[in-house]
């Protein structure tokens, strides 16, 4: 077997963190229906891609009235939700996101996410907090700590 | 004290699966810990974990099997030293080699009593992922403690034949379970393998 099993299974991935503030807040159901859009919006462009979607996409946001974690494994089967919101609105929070995608680069599973990140922007002010990459197996090396994505 | 891992490919339900026996034998009394490791930069499933009450150890950045083995180590004897659980819980990457987790956990030496692999299979997907990733599904149950099928809410009875004949096939001697992790249906014959142990 391979040393790294990353590269044995053509796997590319990539985490972020972020801050948000909704200015108005966004009612709870609205909300979670935007960080399904996210997900799905992942899968999607990985079909555009001409690929399958085999990996998992993921993300778990925490505000001060609970969590929401939402997944997308398989475009058939759709992002699955579990919402332990306990507000009708959703002003503020952080969130992770990450996404490990066989068949694809680190960076371009990177260019998936943040792309998808974009549909977010329009009823949301977005930070990432944090966002290192040490190495991209030589396809670039960059590091922002503090890129902020605003509308 | 046991050490358990629980593998299976990308998105098979083993963050849920592990939150479901954790939950179950911390009320029955048993010290569990938790090592998650996941292979980006930034986790996910540790906050998940963490949300449900448990205190996770999160490794990321890597694979325990390969490139985080040495941190794998550390925090095995250091959970082991200032914890001393009753139970390691080891959720690896989706990705991970069972055979060579065994190892490293074996070569760090922290007095384990047993050690357990949950092998779990998304029965939902399973067609798909032996058809695009055929080399880590098998490699990931093969020799397992326990094979789960997982997600048979999603599937009828037919699937569910086939994946188990798949199942059988690879790893003949491994016990097979059927299991929902999602709505904690056909649990038992894995908390009991834990229980029995710990």
């Amino acid at each position: 077997m391979s040393e790294d099993s990353k590269k044995m299974a053509n796997t590319g991935a990539h985490g972020m963190k972020l801050t948000f503030h909704a200015h108005p807040s966004i009612p709870s159901d609205e909300f979670v229906s935007l960080i399904e859009d996210l997900l799905n919006s992942v899968g999607d462009k990985v079909n555009e891609m001409g690929k399958v979607l085999i990996g998992h996409a993921k993300t778990f946001i925490t505000t001060p009235h609970g969590t929401l974690k939402v997944n997308l494994i398989d475009t058939d089967l759709g992002a699955e939700t579990l919402n332990r919101l306990s507000s009708p609105e959703v002003e503020e929070g952080e969130m992770k996101f990450m996404c490990v995608l066989m068949g694809l680069s680190d960076h371009e599973v990177e260019e998936i996410m943040e792309e998808s990140l974009e549909s977010l922007k329009d009823r949301m002010e977005l930070k990432i907090e944090e966002h290192e990459h040490h190495e991209h197996e030589n396809e670039h090396q960059h590091q922002h700590d503090e890129h902020e994505h605003q509308q | 004290m046991i050490i358990c891992q629980i593998v299976g490919f990308l998105g098979s339900g083993k963050t849920t699966l592990l939150v479901q026996l954790g939950s179950e034998l911390g009320k029955e009394g048993k010290k569990v810990a938790i090592i998650v490791n996941e292979i980006g930069e930034i986790g996910v499933d540790g906050a998940v974990i963490d949300s449900f009450g448990f205190q996770s150890v999160e490794l990321t950045e890597g694979c325990i099997c390969c490139t985080l083995a040495g941190s794998l180590q550390n925090t095995l004897k250091i959970i082991s030293k200032e914890y001393q659980p009753d139970l390691i819980i080891i959720e690896p990457t989706g990705i991970a080699l069972p055979n060579i987790i065994k190892k490293m956990v074996r070569i760090a030496m922290v007095g384990e009593d047993a050690m357990y692999t949950i092998g779990i299979v998304d029965a939902f997907r399973a067609e798909k992922l032996f058809k695009e990733a055929e080399t880590f599904c098998r490699t990931q149950i093969d020799g397992a403690d326990i094979v789960a099928i997982n997600k048979i809410d999603l599937i009828e009875d037919g699937v569910r034949e086939k994946v188990s004949d798949l199942v059988r096939s690879i790893t003949p001697k491994s016990k097979v379970v059927f299991i929902s992790a999602k709505q904690a249906q056909g649990l038992e014959s894995l908390l009991e393998l834990l229980r029995e142990a710990s």
